[in-house]
C-alpha cells in the first residue's frame, strides 16, 4: 500500500475519529504531509512481517507546545538527523517509521516524516488511538525499554538521553526539549522489527484509511448514518444523537501524572431519536467515560469520539461548547490495553476516574 | 448640536440612519439600492426637516461588507463585492529558514495565488519563544531579494517567527527593503496583524498587501459621494468585522478586518435599538426569514476563534460567529448561546417585521422556544446602519508575554500603551479612550508559563477637524440662510 497526496484528507479524518477527541487535530499537520509527498513521493505503507527481522523500527513524533509549533512549524526533514543518531547509537539500519500516535496531528506528520527520511512507514503505531502521556504506548507493556530518547529541533540539533528509569529519561528529554525551546521531534521505543511485531498496535494505518474511506463514502448523508455505519464496519456503537447541554468549567489539578491533570464533565441531552435520553461524559485531555442512567456505557482505553452534526468534523475535548449537536461513537480499542498490564496505564484510573475498564455495552 | 450618519451597504439594500450626540436615532431609511449615493440622498432628504443639514454631521461611518464578501472574492471573475479585482501584485518575505515544512503561498489556491504573488523567499531571521534570535536577520539575503523585485511589486508582506513576541526582524527588514527599493509600494508587517500561527499570519498579511490598493480606491469613491453633498465637513470611518470603526484612512490599510462589517453594526445595532447588552440578534432577510443567530454579549457580537478562509486562504481572521438555520430558528437560537438560560431574540434586517407578524401573536413578546421574548424594535431595518454610526472606535494590541519575565510590568504596561495608541491612530477621541478589556490566556504545554495578552481599547470617535467657534460660526450662517 502507499499513501500519496490523494488519499491524504481520507487518512487525516480517519486519525481524527482515532483521537477521542485528544491529540490535536489531524488538519494541522495536513499541509506539511502534502508538502512532503508533493516532494519526496508516496510513502510506502509496511507489514511488519514483510521487513527484516533485525532492521529497526523507530517511532516518531512531534512534542511539545501547539502555541509554539504554529509558529515554528519546522522542516518535517528533522527524522533525517534522528534517523541518523538512531543508527550510529545502534549500529543497524532502521528499515521502517513508525507512528507513535496514531490519533489526532500525529498521524499525517509521521508520514511526513517518513517520506522526508525517505523511509517506509510501519503499518501499525504506538496507541492504535492518542493518549497524552509519553509511556502511554503498547511497548511500554510489551517490555521494549524506552531509551535513548532522540530529540532533534528544527535546526537539526539533537539530543541523545540516555537512562535507566523512565522517569529519568523523561525528565531529561524534557529539559532538552525546553532547551529546544518547547518543539522538536523524537524518537522513543527504538527497536527491531522482530521485537515490534509483538509490541506494537498492527495495522492503524490502514485502520485510518478505511475509517477516512467509510466516511467519504457517505457523503451526502446524515452524519448520523455515517457514524452508524463506521460502528457497523469498525465493532462500535453508535452510542447517541444529542446537544450538549452543560459543560462544566475545566479543572485542572496538580496530578502527578499528566495524563490526570485536566478533566471537565459534560452532559447530553438525546435528539431525534433519542429523545429523553442524557448521557454524562467524563472529559480529561481525551474522552474518558460515558455513563448513563447510573450505568457504565464506554471507558477508556475504548475510543469515544464525537461528531458534530453538522459539518460531520470531530469535536475535539478544548471545542466541545453548549449547544452543540453531536452524534457520539465508541470504538473497541486494540486488544493490547485489555490485559492488565494495558488497564493499569491507560484504564480510567490512570486518568484519575473511580471507575474500573467496562467493555462496551449497548443501551 | 452634532450629529452621525450611519450606512450599511451589505447587498441589494442599503440602510442608512442620522444619530444624535445622545445616541438617539434621528431619522432612518432602508431601501433597495446598492450605491451609497442613493442612500445617502434618501437620508438626507429624511433629515432635512428634522433641521439637521449636512454640515451638522460630524462622523460619516459606512459598513460596506457582510460575509458574502468572501465567496464573491473567491468567485472567477475575482469580483470582490464593491471592490473590483484591481489587487496589488506582492512579493512575501518570511522570516524563519527552519521553516520550511509548509513553504509560503502553499495552502493558496493556484489561481488567487497567480494572480497577488509575483514572488516569494523564505530567509534566516524571527524570535524564540522568549524573545532570542530565532536565526540571524539574513540581511544580503534580503537585499538580494529587494533588487530582486525592484520595480515589479506593489507592496512587499513581511512574516517573522513570533513576531507576536518582538517584531525586531521584522522592523529591520522592512527598512533594509525600503531603504533598497525607494519609496514605491506599501511595505506591510506581521506583527501589526497579530496573534499566533505564523501561516495564518503570513497568508493574512500578504492578503492584505494585495487589497489595500482597491480598497483604498473604492474608499476614496465614498469620499467623494460624501462630499459631493456637502458633507466635507464629517470625518469618514469605515466600520470593521467586530463592529467597532475606524477612520478611512487607517481602515483600509487593514482591509480584511472590514470582513463581516455589516453582520457586526447589525449586532451592534441591534443592542442600541432595544437597550440589551445580552441577547441574540436575529439577521434578517427581506422575505421575512432568519438567515443567521448571532449572540450579542456585553453589547458586542461574539466573533469566531479565528481560521476564517478567505478566497479559500486560512487567515486566523476572527469574524462574527454567525450560527446559520439548520433545522429551525429555535435550534440556531440554541445554538448560538453559552448556556441553557433563555435570552430575548431581537429581530433586524430588511425582514425584521416581517418575521415577527409570522409568528403566532402568542408567542410574540412572550416567547419562542428558548427566549424570554421576541422583539423587533423601531427602526430595526436600519439596525446595521444605526450600529454603524453608534459603534465606538477600538484598537487592540496583542502580545507573547513571559510571565516570569522580570520586566513583566514594563511590558503589561506597554502592551496597554500600544492598545491605547492603536485607537487613537483608528480616530478616537484621545481625551476618551480608556482600556476596555484586558485578557491573559495562558498557552498550554509550556515549560515556563506564559500568556498571550490582549488589550482593547477605545472611546467615541474625535471630534471633526473644525469644532468649537468655527462650526457655531458655519450653523449660524446657515440657519440664517
Amino acid at each position: 500500500m502507499r499513501l500519496n497526496g490523494g488519499c491524504l484528507a481520507d487518512f487525516a479524518r480517519g486519525c481524527d475519529v482515532l483521537a477521542a477527541g485528544g491529540g490535536g487535530y489531524a488538519a494541522a499537520t495536513v499541509p506539511m504531509t502534502q508538502v512532503a509527498l508533493d516532494t519526496q513521493g508516496p510513502v510506502d505503507v509496511v507489514d511488519l512481517a514483510d521487513l527484516p527481522s533485525d532492521g529497526l523500527v523507530m517511532p516518531c513524533a512531534y512534542l511539545g507546545s501547539p502555541a509554539v509549533w504554529v509558529e515554528r512549524i519546522g522542516t518535517g526533514r528533522e527524522s533525517i538527523a534522528i534517523r541518523r543518531q538512531v543508527e550510529q547509537h545502534f549500529g543497524a539500519e532502521v528499515v521502517a517509521m513508525m507512528c507513535t500516535e496514531i490519533g489526532g496531528s500525529n498521524g499525517p506528520a509521521s508520514v511526513a516524516l517518513a517520506a522526508n527520511a525517505r523511509l517506509p512507514l510501519a503499518d501499525a503505531d504506538g496507541m492504535g488511538r492518542a493518549f497524552p502521556g509519553i509511556e502511554q504506548v503498547a511497548m511500554q507493556i510489551a517490555g521494549v525499554h524506552p531509551g535513548p530518547s532522540v530529540l532533534a529541533d528544527d535546526h537539526d540539533h539533537v539530543v541523545l538521553v540516555q537512562a535507566d528509569t523512565g522517569d529519568w529519561l523523561e525528565r531529561l528529554a524534557r529539559s532538552a526539549v525546553k532547551a529546544f525551546g518547547d518543539t522538536g521531534v523524537s524518537a522513543e521505543y527504538v527497536m527491531t522489527v522482530e521485537q515490534a511485531r509483538e509490541s506494537v498496535v498492527v495495522g492503524s494505518i490502514s485502520r485510518a484509511l478505511r475509517i477516512g474511506r467509510v466516511l467519504a463514502g457517505c457523503a451526502g448523508t446524515p452524519v448520523v448514518t455515517a457514524v452508524r455505519r463506521l460502528a457497523a464496519e469498525f465493532s462500535g456503537i453508535c452510542l447517541m444523537e444529542g446537544k450538549v447541554n452543560l459543560v462544566s468549567p475545566l479543572r485542572t489539578n496538580a496530578a502527578p501524572r499528566f495524563a490526570a491533570n485536566l478533566r471537565s464533565t459534560a452532559l447530553l441531552d438525546g435528539i431525534n431519536g433519542d429523545d429523553g435520553r442524557c448521557l454524562r461524559v467524563e472529559v480529561g485531555h481525551e474522552y474518558l467515560a460515558i455513563l448513563e442512567d447510573g450505568e457504565v456505557r464506554a471507558t477508556t482505553p475504548d475510543i469515544i469520539t464525537l461528531f458534530d452534526v453538522y459539518s460531520g468534523d470531530v469535536v475535539s475535548t478544548d471545542s466541545l461548547r453548549y449547544g452543540q449537536r453531536v452524534v457520539v461513537l465508541a470504538l473497541p480499542c486494540p486488544e493490547v490495553w485489555l490485559q492488565p498490564a494495558g488497564l493499569e496505564l491507560v484504564g480510567p484510573r490512570a486518568f484519575g476516574l473511580d471507575l474500573d475498564y467496562h467493555p462496551l455495552a449497548a443501551p | 448640536m452634532s450629529y452621525r450618519l450611519g450606512v450599511a451597504l451589505p447587498g441589494s439594500r442599503s440602510a442608512a440612519a442620522v444619530l444624535d450626540h445622545d445616541g438617539r436615532v434621528v431619522v432612518a431609511v432602508e431601501h433597495e439600492t446598492e450605491t451609497a449615493e442613493s442612500v445617502l440622498d434618501a437620508v438626507l432628504d429624511a433629515a432635512r426637516p428634522h433641521g439637521i443639514t449636512a454640515s451638522k454631521i460630524d462622523h460619516v461611518v459606512f459598513a460596506v461588507t457582510d460575509l458574502r464578501v468572501m465567496d464573491a472574492l473567491a468567485a472567477a471573475t475575482g469580483y470582490w463585492r464593491g471592490w473590483p479585482g484591481r489587487l496589488a501584485k506582492v512579493a512575501a518575505v518570511r522570516l524563519g529558514a527552519a521553516t520550511t515544512s509548509v513553504p509560503p503561498l502553499t495552502l493558496w489556491p493556484p489561481e488567487m495565488r497567480d494572480r497577488v504573488v509575483v514572488a516569494s523567499t523564505c530567509l534566516s531571521g524571527g524570535a524564540m519563544l522568549d524573545g532570542s534570535d530565532y536565526e540571524p536577520l539574513d540581511i544580503e539575503g534580503l537585499l538580494a531579494f529587494a533588487r530582486q523585485i525592484s520595480g515589479t511589486v506593489g507592496a512587499v508582506a513581511i512574516t517573522g517567527v513570533f513576531s507576536s513576541v518582538t517584531p525586531r526582524h521584522e522592523l529591520a527588514a522592512a527598512e533594509v527593503i525600503r531603504e533598497e527599493m525607494g519609496a514605491s509600494g506599501a511595505i506591510l508587517l506581521s506583527h501589526e496583524y497579530g496573534g499566533l500561527g505564523l501561516v495564518e499570519r503570513e497568508n493574512a498579511t500578504i492578503m492584505q498587501a494585495a487589497l489595500t490598493a482597491p480598497v483604498a480606491e473604492e474608499a476614496a469613491k465614498l469620499l467623494t459621494a460624501v462630499n459631493q453633498r456637502g458633507l466635507s465637513r464629517a470625518e469618514v470611518f469605515l466600520a470593521r468585522s467586530d463592529g467597532t470603526i475606524a477612520t478611512l484612512d487607517n481602515a483600509v490599510t487593514h482591509p480584511l478586518s472590514l470582513l463581516g462589517a455589516t453582520d457586526a453594526t447589525s449586532v451592534v445595532g441591534a443592542a442600541l435599538l432595544s437597550d440589551e447588552q445580552d441577547a441574540l440578534v436575529g439577521l434578517t432577510k427581506v422575505d421575512g426569514t432568519v438567515r443567521a443567530v448571532c449572540a450579542l454579549t456585553d453589547g458586542r457580537p461574539r466573533m469566531t476563534v479565528g481560521h476564517t478562509k478567505v478566497t479559500g486562504v486560512p487567515t486566523g481572521l476572527s469574524i462574527p460567529a454567525l450560527v446559520p438555520i439548520h433545522a429551525s430558528v429555535e435550534e440556531a437560537i440554541d445554538r448560538a448561546k453559552d448556556a441553557p438560560g433563555d435570552l430575548p431574540l431581537l429581530l433586524v434586517g430588511p425582514g425584521a417585521r416581517t418575521f415577527v407578524q409570522s409568528l403566532s401573536p402568542r408567542i410574540v413578546g412572550t416567547a419562542l422556544a428558548g427566549t424570554v421574548r421576541v422583539e423587533s424594535p423601531v427602526d430595526a431595518e436600519a439596525a446595521a446602519a444605526v450600529g454603524a454610526a453608534a459603534a465606538p472606535v477600538v484598537g487592540e494590541a496583542r502580545r507573547i508575554v513571559p510571565l516570569n519575565s522580570p520586566h513583566l510590568d514594563e511590558i503589561r504596561a506597554a502592551v496597554r500603551e500600544a492598545a491605547r495608541a492603536s485607537a487613537m491612530r483608528a480616530g478616537a477621541d484621545p481625551a476618551k479612550v480608556a482600556l476596555v478589556c484586558v485578557e491573559e490566556k495562558p498557552l498550554a504545554y509550556l515549560s515556563d508559563p506564559t500568556v498571550m495578552m490582549r488589550v482593547r481599547a477605545g472611546g467615541p470617535p474625535r471630534a471633526g477637524w473644525m469644532s468649537g467657534k468655527a462650526k457655531a460660526a458655519v450653523h449660524a450662517r446657515e440657519d440664517a440662510r
